[in-house]
């Protein structure tokens, strides 16, 4: 067993490994979505780059571009709602339910005798307690 | 064989057969080292069974091998030493058993940086340079050493032995700076090349023809 000295130390360590820890995975999210911004923006280059020597068509490079706009756009939508919404403020691969420990059963206990009265059984059958 | 992934306590509690290390009971010195004859042991072994580390190939092989082994090891070591942490968290009394298998798995991968280390500097056959890992006797990234692992590994030994917890802790804060600060450097690379790639865009785009 440790002091509560120690304790409040072990405690405060253990807090800053936290916030270091989720730091460093939004650092590491945020370095995702820089490399994917990296590789879409070669992406659109080369075939600009194609476009002007005439082997692609424009309306193909638009297209192209527009779609992978669009992935990019909906990957870093999808991930900031989640970081900002749904993601633990604590641990990073945590995820939080809006209903936690908040939805009630849909049969109360009182409500499960009388069901299983109805069904034919009796409160002494139920091992309820 | 590759690195072994640690998901729960047995995993990280089995001991890693290894063709290497077929023995255990071996002379160590006062720091706890294994001893030259033990590591001659060792070789030997290896020897008797037709693996001769000498052989360029299988010198390679070998410290491929043990690689691969100590990250395996590494991966049971920091989970045993995270389920400490979770014990020391929730106030919970930690076992001495616990705590010398944890101390089994510091003192075995020292054994494997001192067995590599001496595989690695064996003189091969055909009197060519001999293999050294990236690793060993020069700096790395991060300045660190390969003696720099051993010595780290001492002294979290010395911690578990004195369970000093807290020291063990401390060194798990710079660690996570440290990675931090990997991150960080790389956000600056990407930032980097996303300005580069910019501004190579603009100019294909702006260019009347390539």
């Amino acid at each position: 067993m440790t002091t509560s000295n120690e304790k409040y130390r072990i405690d405060l360590t253990n807090r800053q490994i936290e916030i270091n820890e989720w730091s460093y995975n939004n650092k590491m999210d945020t370095l995702f979505v820089f490399q994917l911004l990296f590789i879409s923006l070669l992406f659109a280059s080369i075939l600009i780059a194609l476009n002007k020597q005439g082997i692609v068509g424009t309306p193909f490079v638009w297209y192209s571009v527009i779609v992978v706009v669009l992935i990019d756009v909906i990957i870093i939508i999808n991930r900031s709602i989640y970081t900002n919404n749904w993601r633990d403020q604590r641990f990073w691969n945590k995820r939080q339910f809006s209903d936690d420990n908040k939805l009630a059963s849909p049969v109360s206990q009182a409500n499960y005798v009388n069901v299983l009265q109805q069904a034919g059984g009796s409160k002494s059958s139920c091992n309820c307690n | 064989m590759s690195c072994l992934r640690v998901t729960n306590i047995k995993e990280a509690e089995q001991r890693i057969p290894s063709s290497v290390f077929p023995i255990s009971g071996l002379r160590r010195d006062t720091s706890g080292d294994l001893t030259n004859d033990a590591i001659t042991i060792i070789i030997d072994g290896l020897k008797s069974r037709g693996i001769d580390p000498t052989n360029t190939e299988t010198k390679q092989k070998l410290i491929a091998d043990l690689k691969t082994l100590l990250c395996s090891v590494n991966n049971q070591y920091q989970y045993l030493l995270q389920e400490l942490f979770t014990l020391l968290d929730n106030n919970k009394p930690v076992s001495d058993e616990m705590i010398d298998i944890i101390k089994d798995k510091n003192i075995f991968m020292q054994d494997i940086l001192n067995v590599s280390r001496h595989i690695s500097e064996l003189q091969v056959f055909d009197k060519s340079k001999t293999f050294i890992e990236g690793w060993q006797n020069t700096v790395t990234v991060s300045g660190s050493t390969k003696n720099d692992l051993v010595n780290q590994l001492i002294r979290q030994l010395n911690m578990l032995e004195d369970r000093s917890y807290s020291e063990l802790q401390k060194q798990r804060v710079d660690v996570t700076g440290q990675q931090n600060t990997v991150a960080s450097n790389y956000l600056g690379l990407y930032g980097f090349l996303n300005i580069m790639a910019v501004g190579l865009l603009i100019y294909i785009a702006a260019s009347p023809k390539l």
